[in-house]
């Protein structure tokens, strides 16, 4: 009878680029930039490393196809390298694939990367998808980013009668406080904090979303080393993070297919954080969760995820909001290292990145950003829209708690 | 004369929904229903997401239906709809048919007399000698 990741794996070191416009250098040095960090941190030799999980969305413009830009770029011993690509949940993907191989007993060291270099395609926004069945051009022609997510905020307005002007606010809110967040934090790609007024007076992108309710594309690469607790320990490792656990949720049809889903919420993410929180034994999250980073690409994907992360209630999330539920100061603080809204998304790297604030925190070592006491962090990986979607699902904290 | 102008690129036809482009073009609206477990859908696909079964109908129905949402397009994403914005975009609940949800324009309302809720029929515009759009336009 399977039995879950719970306390199966730890996280032995991790690493992660400043995020941004990363002129000064190419995807190889991004790699190699996190992985130096994460092998530092680890305190073990490259050659230690017995399997590599690389995580990369957009091959055509950033590192190339197939795993061979990882272990070109690590100079790896031939060992074996995976390349992984599940939209804009690609990093936990890769996470995920390093984990199951460390739990299964297959290898005792595993690597997990994620990179992306999208600021070399020249212009805002991502690059166009190249078909298939999430591309259906001609039942939904003129697809932008912005565009279908701006609709999730209409229809949550619609759904739960919220005046739009306080939705706005809310959404708003969501905004500056990962702004205030990212301004403290060396590594985030947008560092100064703006208001509220601010953020409301923005140019529109697509109504409701204006500009500071999307974030942008970035430049950068993350990475987690991973073991077994034994392991960790006979290297001499304290304190250890273990991995509680990893869910992936991928749409069907049913939200575009029928009329049982109103566009105003994630269908996977909802099924995937129950499935997690299982899988961890947390049954009241909003109580015994510490810390959350969520996808964020829009401030209303945020808003709703609090809903379908069970920590708001239906139809709560903007209260909380504007409550200060979720700043660095309330009780579930959310993007704590500024999220993909200031920390940036650059897409194969972003469920690493997560990772990476929520084992900072953990240990302690999150600097100006320190939390009090965590002991339990979620990360929520999200791509796609929000009609079909892949959601994948983190939660990691203290070995044994 | 059709809602949307000539120039714009047509459906282009595939194996799950050419029944639903033939029948457009005979006038008559169809919806996908899954022969195992009765669910309907739409857009039109070869498997039901609710049973997972390739097993599909096409079922007839008249074509009434109520708006679920609707909004005004402003920016012309493509050089055929440089005169013809602001145009509606509305998407049409079907309870003849499990009530999926359909996404048209409504032909013969201005937009400020659109409401979610409002009742609608279908029409057909003849795009070409091959494509018809299944349209709406107010309830009679």
């Amino acid at each position: 009878m399977a039995t879950g990741i719970r306390d199966k794996v730890v996280i032995l070191g991790m690493g992660c680029t400043k995020f941004g416009e990363r002129w000064d250098v190419g995807a190889n040095q991004l790699m190699l930039e996190a992985f130096r960090e994460a092998l530092a941190d680890a305190g073990i030799e490259k050659n230690q490393i017995q399997a590599a999980w690389f995580g990369s969305y957009a091959d055509e413009v950033s590192v190339g196809k197939s795993a061979l830009p990882l272990s070109l770029a690590l100079r790896l011993s031939e060992i074996p390298v995976t390349r992984v690509e599940n939209l804009c949940a690609t990093g936990t993907e890769a996470f995920r694939g390093a984990c199951y191989a460390v739990a299964a007993g297959v290898y005792d060291i595993t690597l997990a990367l994620g990179c992306e270099k999208l600021k070399d395609t020249g212009y805002g926004g991502l690059p166009g998808r190249s078909g298939g069945p999430t591309q259906k051009s001609q039942w939904a022609p003129g697809q932008t980013a912005p565009g279908i997510f701006a609709q999730l905020a209409s229809a949550y307005a619609a759904k739960y009668r919220i005046p739009m002007e306080d939705l706005k606010r809310a959404m708003a809110q969501v905004s500056v406080k990962s702004h205030a967040n990212g301004s403290i934090n060396p590594k985030a790609h947008l560092r100064r904090a703006v208001s509220i007024e601010q953020v409301l007076a923005a140019p529109i992108i697509s109504y409701p979303l204006g500009l500071y309710d999307c974030c942008g594309v970035s430049d950068g690469s993350a990475c987690a080393i991973v073991t077994t607790p034994e392991i960790a320990k006979a290297l001499g490792k304290k304190d250890l993070i273990s991995v509680k656990s990893l869910q992936i949720s991928v749409s069907n049809g049913r939200e575009a297919g029928h009329n049982d889903w109103d566009g105003d919420h994630f269908v996977t993410t909802a099924k995937a954080s129950k499935r997690a929180y299982e899988e961890a034994g947390i049954t009241n999250p909003r109580q015994e969760v510490s810390m959350i980073e969520v996808h964020d690409c829009f401030s209303i994907t945020e808003l709703v995820t609090m809903e379908d992360l069970y920590m708001s209630e239906r139809g709560g999330a903007v209260k909380d909001i504007l409550e200060g539920f979720y700043d660095r100061d309330g009780k579930v603080p959310c993007q704590i290292d500024g999220g993909l809204k200031c920390f940036g998304h650059p897409v194969g790297a972003s469920g690493l990145r997560m990772l990476y604030e929520m084992y900072l925190q953990l240990q302690g070592r999150a600097g100006e950003r320190q939390l009090p006491n965590p002991h339990l962090g979620l990360t929520h990986n999200l791509g796609g829209g929000p009609s079909e979607n892949v959601c994948g699902i983190a939660i990691v904290g203290s070995y044994g708690a | 004369m059709p809602y949307l102008p000539a120039g714009l690129p047509l459906p282009q036809p595939t194996d799950a929904d050419a029944p639903f482009w033939e029948a457009a073009r005979r006038h008559e609206l169809v919806v996908q229903r899954c022969t195992e477990c009765g669910t309907f859908r739409h857009s039109p696909q070869p498997c039901c997401y609710n049973c997972q079964s390739f097993n599909y109908e096409w079922v007839k129905i008249k074509g009434n239906g109520v708006i679920f949402s609707y909004t005004n397009v402003v920016h012309p994403v493509h050089p055929a709809l440089k005169d013809r914005v602001p145009f509606n975009v509305v998407l049409v609940e079907l309870p003849e048919a499990g009530n999926v949800r359909i996404v048209g324009n409504l032909v013969d309302t201005p937009f400020e007399d659109l409401y979610v809720g409002m009742p609608v029929e279908v029409t057909f515009d003849d795009m070409d000698e091959g494509t018809t759009l299944p349209q709406w336009k107010r309830a009679s």
